[in-house]
């Protein structure tokens, strides 16, 4: 076990849906990022002359805090609003509600100069290792955008700046001169990594950096950012659907599903005790690479797709494929549920039904677990129909 | 939908043209020898002396009435004059867009279907003759060849097409095929391209991995997706048509639209490049809307998105 | 595609070494350098130049005055001859150039320079600049432009400079549009966000990422509006609204001749027509090539093509196709296990190439697999290494060219599939083997609807009518888990999830009950919790009706789900096989133990550093003649690199390519160490020498 996590894991008040907690905190003690309430909407084009103008909440007001030299690991199907949170936090697309703070710096208003001036406290890391780098210039250019912009610094400095971080990442000094495609998948997601930490943040997004990768050079990716965590201090806000891949990095974890966390707390609680009935699932879908306990783990299944973010149920979001669902299900948003391991939960079984208070949902049965997996399901909004 | 800005935009920019004319437009219409009196009265008539837009406004009314003014070369309702040429420069045009098919679809999917045959690179060479040569030079040439040294085909002269189909046919060949020629080129080019494109696409593999015949696959699916692009070029290439009838039918010595347009451009007569204009516009504005319809029926993503 | 031709990794791997660390002007150059057509045309257009600038120079006639008698024939002072008015020919040709040239390189010049920031604003700032700047150039393009040319000529008048005007007016809403367009696509780009999220100014965005970027199809236009140019002017001078005689154009010599001596003496319209039609024709090939050169489009495969649809085979001492069912061939007793009833597919010593455009690039090789009836075989590895080509070669999917079977045979019931037409392998594809793919949103003919696919489906191989294949239609549908499959029919795929398309290709795939199913990574593009869904539907599909399955995927964890029997490929061969118990509790190649370990799953402790393999996965091209996994491998020895390592084969059916690692160690063998959530072994330790308990080699 890393030492660093046990330290953190055990003391870690500040993190949590909390907004409670949500005072000003001197900037030094901040964490390193805090969303609180955050909405984003989206209005998409008539659909017809006539037709209504839609609106796509991606994301439904999230609220987390992402702790110093932590990890949060986020994960939840496609089209769930992981990379919309990335983006808001990075502020790369306009938040409808809520405040966005970085390293304790209220950021949701700023814009133009001290926007960029923020910027330089959090980086990026993308999906796609090869569409992320300019192809037209050496990845020496790329790797020194950052020192450009915020630091300023003269040729002479940033070749020698990015020779540092060219070796932080482990990649050849030769490298700087090349172009991205004459670099694999991993060497690119190395680089990339480097170019987000030129400018030396105390939060590093990544969405989704090793999706593109292959197993073996995932490792290769996922090593570095836990070595470079370790050595630097910096926190990640780590994004991704594999979720074998999230558990091994995160400290924390949150469990998005339709634009809303769902379940967040400390990765070993959420993972080993999942209290809400999408993690469950979630987490009873991912394929162990081992025939005997994969064959004989008891699978949650899930009836049909995730619905469409233009039309979210009503009530719990998930009620439409959640194999414990309630009348009250149905009518009433489930309120925050905060169990005694530290782990924030929004489902009605904690405190009505059942009452788990706490408790995984892996003791559950499902009500009716369904014969055929989808043999009776539901397609995007097909019980209406 | 987006139509509708479209149309104002362009009918505005169709008005705009007088206001370039250089020199008092009031004095052009009254005349040389007229009095300031006369030119003052034609003025207030013309509604001259109101400002751009207002006589934008006027226009539009008379022009959604059907009053495109009269020519000031023949004193004539410029309407009237349009109506008597409009069915031989529309005949040319949807004759070219025949040749064009004819020609351009059968060479094109098939050049697409087997890239670095033969025949993918006769027509690829055609296709590139089509588009370098200029329509007045392969006009010129096929008059000499075919008009002129062997006479198989008359070059000059129109008979209606109400009067004798057949005739008119015959005298329309030589302006058809050098009219169309371009448009032609361009279709073997984009559905070259798309065959090539959708063959390679995976429903197709998908298609002939459930054991579908060259016919199902090749003539079905592929072709299907594979002339969307290429209709959209097609639609966009009616305005080029329509332009191109200018030369061809001053070549030809066909009483169209275009000499009609090309004498009034040279006289400075603007009501009639007004309305000439308009018509062309607004022609290939309904082509443009056919296509997209048509394009509905090919592309049901399109269907829903609209 | 399920077949990636073009990723970065993979596809231009030549290229790149040929021209390494080099800018892409300079790629492109090399590139230009190949293609002789453009060449011709570059070499010719610089002669015109050349021609047009010092037409003073190299003729010694003035080109308004008489040189000689009219109508005179080519001879050595006239090299073209006179015209009507005894002006000699060649001099006004090439004075008619200049005045071409002149004219179309100020259009295109000051079109790129208006167009250039228009379209780029309008295209990275996108919203209401775009809106408008847009529906302008929409305008225009409603326009028929030889119209608005003559318009705007004829009432300007006639002089060089409003003739570049109203070609301008014709030329610059489409260059804004390709700019425009061009400035969207990067800014979409993710490069274009990380600078943004790094704090990049936009007007430095805008210069350094997205000017550099719009730059190579922008010289691409150009070189083709200067053709166009050449066309309009011509054009406008033809019907007397550009250049004006006396001064000579090539549009107005052609007026002359046509109006004065066309029937007379025709060459002399020739002349002028020839030189337009070959400039503007050479800028239209320079323009192709600087394309193909830049690599903006593809125009597809130029070489010598094959038949679509089915692969070609091209095998030197294939036997003779046995007859049906007739007994294995002479190959077969060299094969991995003997010939056995259940066998339902062997695939024997199988070869593809692709012809990578330089020479042919060998991507699989060697590859044997048997797949029994009624069982799931799994076919694993990472990325590139050849499990979708196997997948399709052994449906004759593979795209030919560039693909080519160039060795094995593949036995369906002892028929050799590599000997059949495109018209009998029919009657296996979607009958005997079905497949579905990776990709559902575009494995689905975006035009059709889900029923025309499952009716084709069963149309296709029998001779039902309408209504009792759609009958059939909507039970496949039942079948596969879709709701309201009556209502689905009329749908369209994009109508559908992505977990509904995958099983409307199921539904598609079982329509004629085939015997064998491939299924090419059929659920990584879904969720996990589609993915669980789509996978038990398989599951049991398979298990009631029984048929086999050939499953290919890079997870290992949906390897252990559905597997019977797992093959683990590497760089184009197969490395290891076992029984899916077998192969997770002691798989024998360190790349197969490698691939377990550097797996985060839920067994590994969180946190731990996973182990690694090094290094990448060698290209294709550069595929080492020893042990491929060599320079990765933590146990390689001088020995592994020196020959081609074969395939030994245990006791037990289980094969490893390694020369380390014994194929027939049983649980109690040494060569055999626990894996999964185990610490990381020390380096060298696990493996035994070669066990003496071989039982034969393959080749
Ligand atoms: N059409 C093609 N032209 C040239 N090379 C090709 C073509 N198709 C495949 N290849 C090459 O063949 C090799 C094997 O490719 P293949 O697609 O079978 O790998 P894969 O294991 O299915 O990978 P993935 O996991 O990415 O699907 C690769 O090196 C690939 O670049
Ligand atoms: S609130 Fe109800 S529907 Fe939502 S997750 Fe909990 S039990 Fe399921
Ligand atoms: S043959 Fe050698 S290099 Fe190859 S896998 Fe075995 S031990 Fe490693
Ligand atoms: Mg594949």
């Amino acid at each position: 076990m890393n030492p660093v996590r046990t330290t953190i894991g055990t003391a870690q008040p500040a993190t949590g849906t909390d907004t409670a907690a949500a005072t000003a905190t001197p900037a030094a003690a901040a964490p390193a990022a805090r969303l609180v309430n955050v909405v984003k909407e989206y209005r998409l084009r008539r659909s017809s002359l006539f037709g209504r103008r839609e609106v796509l909440q991606a994301v439904g007001g999230v609220s987390l805090t992402i702790a110093r030299g932590e990890t949060l690991g986020l994960v939840g199907e496609s089209g769930s609003g992981k990379s919309t949170v990335a983006r808001l936090l990075m502020r790369l697309v306009e938040p409808t509600a809520g405040t966005i703070e970085i390293c304790g710096t209220d950021v949701t208003n700023l814009r133009g100069r001290a926007l960029r001036q923020v910027r330089r406290n959090a980086q990026m890391v993308f999906q796609d290792p090869y569409s992320s780098l300019d192809p037209l210039s050496p990845l020496k250019e790329s790797i020194g955008e950052p020192l450009r912009i915020h630091r300023r610094m003269g040729r002479r400095a940033r070749a020698d700046r990015v020779g540092e971080l060219l070796a932080q990442v482990n990649l050849r000094q030769q490298y700087g001169d090349r172009y991205p495609n004459e670099l694999s998948g991993g060497q690119l997601q190395r680089a990339a990594t480097a170019r987000a930490l030129a400018a030396g943040p105390e939060l590093l997004v990544l969405d989704e950096p090793v999706s593109a990768l292959d197993v073996s050079t995932q490792a290769q990716v996922i090593n570095l950012l836990q070595d470079l965590q370790e050595e630097l201090g910096v926190a990640y806000l780590f994004i991704a659907h594999d979720l074998s891949v999230v558990r091994h990095i995160s400290h924390q974890i949150a469990v998005m599903y339709l634009g809303r966390i769902v379940e967040i707390g400390p990765a070993d609680q959420v993972y080993e005790r999942p209290a809400h009935p999408y993690t469950a699932a979630l987490l009873s879908a991912v394929p162990v690479p081992d025939p005997v306990r994969q064959r004989s783990q008891t699978k949650i299944p899930l009836r049909g797709d995730i619905p469409s973010p233009t039309q979210p149920p009503a009530g719990c979001r998930f009620h439409t494929r959640c194999p414990f669902a309630m009348e009250i299900c149905r009518e009433q948003d489930p309120p925050p549920y905060r169990t005694p391991a530290g782990v924030t939960t929004y489902c009605h079984l904690h405190e009505h039904g059942p009452r788990l208070a706490g408790a995984p949902v892996t003791a559950l049965r499902p009500a009716e677990a369904p014969a055929h997996v989808g043999g009776k399901a539901a397609g995007k909004g097909d019980d209406a129909a | 939908m987006a139509m509708v800005p479209l149309a104002l935009i362009v009918s505005f920019a169709v008005f705009i043209l007088m206001a370039l004319v250089p020199g008092d437009p009031a004095r052009a219409i009254a005349g040389p020898e007229a009095t300031p009196e006369a030119i003052t009265a034609v003025r207030e008539e013309y509604h001259l002396d109101k400002p751009l837009i207002v006589q934008y406004g006027y226009w539009l009314r008379d022009a959604g009435t059907l009053d495109l003014g009269t020519s000031r070369a023949s004193g004539e309702p410029v309407v009237d004059e349009m109506a008597e040429r409009w069915p031989v420069t529309a005949g040319l045009v949807a004759a070219s867009a025949v040749v064009a098919m004819v020609v351009g679809v059968p060479l094109g999917v098939l050049a697409g279907i087997r890239p670095g045959r033969a025949l993918d690179n006769s027509s690829r060479l055609l296709a590139g003759i089509g588009m370098a040569v200029p329509n007045f030079v392969a006009a010129i040439v096929l008059i000499v060849l075919l008009g002129v040294q062997t006479r198989v085909l008359p070059i000059r002269g129109y008979v209606p097409f109400t009067q004798s189909p057949v005739d008119w046919a015959y005298h329309m060949v030589l302006p058809a095929v050098t009219l169309g020629l371009t448009l032609a080129a361009i279709m073997i080019r984009q559905l070259r391209a798309a065959m090539i494109d959708t063959l390679d696409s995976n429903f197709v593999r998908a298609a002939w991995a459930r054991g579908g015949s060259p016919r199902r696959v090749i003539g079905q699916h592929a072709l299907k997706n594979a002339s969307m692009p290429a209709l959209t070029v097609f639609g966009f290439s009616i305005a080029a048509l329509l332009g191109g009838t200018v030369i061809i039918e001053q070549i030809f010595s066909l009483p169209g639209l275009g000499p009609f347009v090309l004498s009034a451009i040279i006289g400075r007569d603007v009501p009639v490049v007004q309305a000439v204009t308009l018509l062309f516009v607004l022609t290939q504005m309904v082509v443009a809307l056919l296509i997209d319809l048509a394009y509905g029926w090919l592309n049901p993503k399109v269907r829903v998105a609209q | 595609m399920t077949v990636d031709v073009s990723s970065p990794t993979t596809g231009d791997g030549e290229d790149t070494r040929l021209a390494g660390g080099q800018g892409r002007f300079g790629r492109a150059f090399l590139r230009l350098r190949r293609n002789p057509l453009a060449l011709a045309a570059f070499g010719y257009l610089v002669i015109v130049g050349l021609a047009a600038a010092l037409a003073p120079v190299i003729t010694p006639y003035d080109y308004a005055e008489p040189a000689g008698p009219p109508l005179a024939p080519p001879s050595g002072d006239h090299w073209l001859g006179t015209d009507g008015l005894g002006r000699d020919v060649f001099t006004r040709l090439v004075y008619a150039g200049r005045v071409s040239l002149q004219i179309s390189l100020s259009v295109v010049a000051l079109a790129v320079l208006i167009s250039v920031p228009l379209g780029l604003l309008a295209g990275y700032r996108g919203g209401r600049v775009d809106y408008v700047m847009m529906r302008i150039c929409d305008a225009f393009a409603s326009f028929p432009a030889l119209i608005l040319m003559l318009a705007v000529a004829g009432i300007l008048g006639p002089e060089p400079r409003n003739t570049v005007i109203a070609l301008l007016v014709v030329v610059l809403p489409g260059l804004v549009r390709i700019i425009r367009g061009q400035a969207r696509a990067v800014r979409a780009e993710t490069f274009v966000e990380a600078s943004r999220s790094i704090g990049t100014p936009d007007w430095w965005i805008m210069a350094r990422r997205v000017l550099p970027s719009v730059a190579s199809p922008v010289i691409v236009q150009a070189t083709v509006l200067l053709g166009t140019a050449i066309l309009a002017e011509a054009g406008l001078s033809y019907l007397g609204l550009g250049t004006r005689l006396p001064k000579p154009s090539w549009g107005n010599m052609l007026r002359e001749a046509y109006d004065t001596t066309l029937f007379s003496e025709p060459l002399l319209a020739v002349f002028p027509g020839v030189a337009i039609a070959l400039t503007v024709l050479a800028f239209n090939t320079l323009g192709d090539g600087l394309r193909d050169a830049f690599g903006i489009a593809n125009d597809g495969p130029k070489g010598r093509s094959q038949r679509r649809g089915i692969t070609t085979v091209k095998v030197a001492d294939r036997p003779p196709a046995p007859a049906r069912a007739a007994s294995p061939g002479p190959g077969a007793a060299a094969a991995a296990s003997t010939p056995d009833s259940r066998d339902l597919l062997r695939v024997e010593g199988l070869r593809v190439e692709f012809d990578s455009g330089r020479g042919p690039v060998t991507v699989l090789e060697d590859l044997d697999l048997t797949i029994r009836q009624g069982e799931v075989l799994g076919l694993v590895g990472e990325s590139g290494c050849g499990k979708s080509v196997t997948a399709l070669a052994i449906n004759r999917l593979l795209p030919s060219p560039p693909g080519q079977i160039t060795a094995g045979r593949i036995l369906l019931d002892g028929v050799d599939l590599l000997g059949l037409s495109l018209r009998q392998m029919r009657r296996v594809r979607g009958r005997e083997i079905s497949m579905i793919f990776q990709d559902p949103m575009t494995s689905l003919d975006p035009a059709f609807t889900v029923g025309h696919h499952l009716v084709e489906a069963q149309r296709n191989h029998a001779s039902v009518d309408r209504a009792t294949a759609r009958r059939r239609a909507i039970e496949l549908l039942d079948l596969v888990g879709i709701p309201a499959a009556a209502r689905r029919m009329g749908q369209f795929p994009h109508e559908l999830s992505g977990g509904m398309r995958q099983r409307v290709m199921i539904a598609a795939a079982l329509a004629n009950n085939p015997r064998l199913l491939i299924a090419d990574e059929p659920t990584t593009a879904l969720d996990v919790t589609v993915q669980a869904q789509i996978l038990e539907l398989l599951r049991s599909l398979q298990q009631d009706l029984g048929m086999a399955m050939l499953f290919v995927t890079h997870d290992l964890g949906v390897i252990a789900d559905i597997a019977d029997r797992v093959v683990v490929m590497y760089a184009g061969q197969v490395v290891e096989e076992a029984g899916v118990h077998d192969l997770f509790a002691r798989p024998r190649h360190p790349y197969t133990r490698g691939l377990l370990r550097a797996m985060p799953s839920r067994l590994t402790p969180p946190g731990e550093r996973l182990a690694i393999i090094p290094g990448t996965v060698p290209l294709p091209q550069a595929f080492p003649s020893g042990c491929r996994f060599a320079s990765r491998c933590d146990h390689a020895t001088a020995d592994c690199a020196r020959q081609p390592v074969p395939l030994l084969v245990g006791a037990d059916g289980a094969r490893v390519r390694c020369l380390l690692a014994d194929p027939s160690a049983d649980a109690n063998g040494v060569a055999a160490a626990p894996l999964a959530g185990q610490p990381r072994l020390p380096g060298g330790e696990p493996f035994q020498p070669r066990a003496p308990r071989l039982t034969e080699e393959v080749r």
